[in-house]
């Protein structure tokens, strides 16, 4: 009976603590205040299970297909290489100040397929990576899958061959700037046609501002 | 009614009338309005008669790129042609019609696109053109009202004229 009670006041009293961490604040979500080394492998173990558990039974098609690669190089360009970055690119602004860190080019390309697929699709809670199954069919998620898989013999010029020779960003519908802007803008953020404006990101919701003003935009 | 009163009344006044006066009314932003297609005949042009085969070869291109017909687009296009645009630049024909040129062909389908005004001149093989139009068109809900200007550069090759260099620009109108 003693014992039973002990562990009702400890379970009291730990969520007396809970509540009160939450409650005042205590526990530091910033993205720069990383988490403890045993807290962070704790959820990296649960992630890696989580996906690994859902992936298993995917069939992943011939991702040597050209034109899954060709398709993949684009939609990779406009959407992913700003937080996972290229062969040859430099740490972007974004990728910096993602916690946890986006996994980079190189270790994505050591990714199993199947896993891969499934968190393009899926997304992870609470570490920037979206679900792209919402805005994409699974046919341009294997795209993406297939040319990830091209990174571990890539060099940077050829990087940018396969992107210049894509369709760009392009999933069959519903794409939208996603940070990273059309691969065939260079670096440069542009809208998909090149007749209509740049956008000022600061302007609020008219899409038809200034080109001037949409250049000077992006001042730190 | 003293002086600083009736200062205010009037400020209130102006006010409450200027987004009235300043407006554009809605009938300016109707989808309705916009009758897709190009127009060229109230153009205020300023073309030497040697830079006409060139000229006609540009507007092939246009009307092409506005029809969606790209692979008649494409003929005008040298396969080395250097097309910038906003920033960006694209280094062959292949890389255009394998990028923005679906983009640019879909926009400008149900566009009404108004060429105001056109300056050509030749130097040897070469001809320059730049053209400033007026472009409506509707994305989503909303209706863009753009002014649109562009550079082109045209080589002769035997007889034919090809684009070898286009440079788009485009603001909003105020």
């Amino acid at each position: 009976m003693s014992t039973l009670k002990t562990l009702l006041v400890l379970g009291a009293l730990g969520a007396a603590g809970a509540a009160a961490t939450i409650g005042f604040g205590w526990y530091n979500v910033a993205a720069d205040d990383p988490h403890w080394p045993v807290t962070y492998r704790v959820i990296d173990l649960a992630r890696a299970r989580s996906i690994s558990v859902r992936a298993e039974d995917i069939e992943v098609p011939d991702l040597r297909d050209p034109e899954l690669i060709r398709s993949g190089a684009g939609n990779y360009s406009a959407m992913c290489v700003t937080c996972h970055l290229s062969p040859g690119a430099e740490e972007t602004e974004l990728s910096v100040g993602l916690y946890p860190k986006p996994p980079r080019w190189d270790a994505l390309g050591q990714a199993d397929p199947r896993a891969a697929f499934w968190v393009l699709k899926h997304g992870i809670k609470a570490s920037g990576m979206p679900a792209w199954g919402k805005s994409m069919d699974d046919k341009y998620l294997w795209g993406m899958v297939a040319f990830i898989k091209q990174f571990p013999t890539m060099t940077a010029a050829q990087y940018r061959e396969q992107i210049a020779a894509s369709p760009g960003h392009d999933h069959g519908g519903g794409e939208t700037d996603v940070g990273a802007g059309d691969p065939h803008a260079g670096s440069h953020s542009s809208p998909s046609s090149s007749f209509e404006p740049e956008a000022d990101p600061m302007a609020g919701d008219d899409p038809v501002t200034d080109a001037h003003a949409s250049s000077e935009g992006h001042d730190h | 009614m003293n002086t600083f009163t009736h200062r205010l009344v009037m400020a209130s006044m102006l006010a409450l009338s200027a987004p009235i006066a300043w407006s554009h009314g809605t009938e300016q932003h109707k989808a309705s309005m916009i009758e897709a297609g190009r127009t060229t005949a109230k153009a205020s042009v300023s073309i030497p008669m040697a830079a006409d085969d060139a000229v006609a070869a540009l507007e092939r291109f246009s009307n092409a790129l506005a029809a969606g017909d790209l692979p008649a687009a494409s003929q005008e296009l040298s396969p080395t042609v250097l097309i910038l645009e906003s920033g960006g630049a694209e280094r062959s024909r292949d890389e255009y019609l394998n990028g923005h040129a679906k983009h640019d062909a879909e926009f400008l389908k149900s566009a009404q696109i108004t060429l105001n005004r056109r300056t050509a001149s030749v130097s040897g093989d070469l001809v320059w053109v730049a053209s400033e139009s007026q472009i409506h068109a509707m994305k989503g809900e909303q209706m863009l009202m753009i002014l649109s200007t562009e550079t082109a550069v045209l080589q002769k090759v035997g007889k034919s004229w090809q684009i070898v260099h286009l440079h788009w620009s485009s603001r909003a109108q105020k």
